[in-house]
């Protein structure tokens, strides 16, 4: 289906909209209010915190390992519905959001929020030039899109390398930059679910650890990094659970919209999070 | 929508269910898949790991998804029974619970 078109730097905006612009409404129905459309985390929370809870958690992970403080610009690459902007403005104060996205939908909805300090920019983050530097970059859930699967492993390390560097650029060789993304753990490319690959995530390839040590060497530092593969397990299950509900309870409608087929996307992530072939990994690095 | 009763199978009925379902997909005899072992033992990919999930919860007539961790992080198939069944009880409660409600 996308073989034939030109492989696009930062991720191709084609593959972007056919996974993100299945319409707000139906996300809406089955994420938690923020719309955080990427895992939540746990860790020192109870082991029954609502989802809600854990992705506020996630949030104010991403914004301390930025550092993030009052009257600072910060850059969100793939910045969804807009959540991680909005809790940097309420929590902690930052002056100036930017968030980057390849969705219509998501772009329409960050400016229909009216808040001055956070801008949306319809730009993948190749193409992306900022008119002044950022203090901090966090991107959380866009990374697994910027490699492609007809790419060598060199040819994607150094796609990965051109964003390590882009962020360097932006944050004028002194930002920080937390970054969330899935990479293959037990699992190797070639074994990928055909499934998971053309229909949910055309176009896509997930990083290695391996490839994101390679291609941040010399211009980032790794200050921490997690694998937290079985948080983005429940985080789906509970995804997969609330979607039922919501069909159960009138909310979607099965006739309009895919959810079999998100429904079995969302089972079979956590079946592989829990089963190690996938991990979810959380860096935190300053630029050396 | 059809409210079907859960059907409140034993753990040893459960696992009995889960090692001939096993056995089909590895393409084994039920007698070679020893409920002692744990669920990721015999090569089975995630995708049909959930068909097995799903279609249980199918036999089950459950109203919800059974979490995933029964299966994955049980050390044996016989744990992972024993679990599934505690849930299976917890919801039937639940649905006696809610048409008493009604």
């Amino acid at each position: 289906m996308m073989q034939d078109e030109q492989i696009e730097y930062g991720g191709s905006a084609a593959a972007i909209r056919h996974h993100y612009d299945v319409g707000n409404d139906f996300y809406s129905a089955w994420l938690d209010p923020t719309m955080t459309y990427s895992s939540a985390m746990w860790d020192g929370l109870p082991r029954d915190a609502p989802l809600e809870e854990a992705q506020q958690r996630k949030l104010a992970y991403h914004a301390e390992s930025v550092g993030a403080a009052e009257g600072m610009r910060i850059l969100d690459v793939g910045c969804g519905w807009g959540g991680m902007m909005r809790n940097l403005r309420r929590s902690y104060g930052v002056a100036e959001c930017v968030g980057l996205t390849l969705s219509e939908e998501q772009l329409a909805y960050i400016e229909r929020l009216g808040d001055p300090g956070i801008g949306a920019v319809l730009s993948n983050w190749h193409d992306y030039r900022p008119d002044k530097p950022f203090d901090a970059i966090i991107s959380v859930g866009a990374f697994e899109h910027f490699a492609h699967p007809q790419q060598s492993v060199d040819e994607r390390r150094g796609v990965y390398r051109e964003f390590f560097q882009a962020c360097r650029d932006w944050t004028a060789g002194k930002g920080r930059l937390s970054l969330q993304t899935i990479a293959y753990g037990k699992m190797s490319p070639e074994d990928a679910n055909p499934f998971i690959s053309n229909e949910i995530f055309p176009a896509a390839e997930l990083p290695t650890l391996e490839d994101i040590v390679v291609a941040s060497k010399g211009l980032f530092r790794i200050e921490r990094l997690r694998d937290d593969g079985l948080d983005y397990a429940r985080t789906c299950e509970m995804w997969s659970n609330k979607l039922r509900g919501a069909v159960r309870s009138g909310l979607v409608d099965p006739a309009i919209h895919p959810v079999e087929k998100y429904s079995r996307y969302l089972r079979m992530s956590a079946a592989g999070f829990r089963m190690r072939k996938i991990g979810l990994l959380r860096i935190a690095f300053a630029a050396e | 929508m059809n409210f079907d009763l859960i059907r409140q199978a034993t753990a040893e009925e459960i696992e009995a269910w889960i090692v001939t379902r096993i056995a089909e997909m590895v393409n084994v005899a039920p007698a070679a898949v020893s409920p002692d072992a744990p669920f990721d033992s015999f090569g089975i990919d995630s995708a049909k790991a959930i068909s097995l999930m799903v279609e249980l919860e199918n036999w089950l007539n459950l109203p919800d998804e059974l979490p995933l961790e029964l299966l994955f992080e049980a050390e044996a198939i016989r744990d992972a029974a024993a679990g599934i069944a505690a849930a299976v009880t917890d919801m039937a409660a639940q649905q006696a619970q809610g048409s008493a409600a009604q």
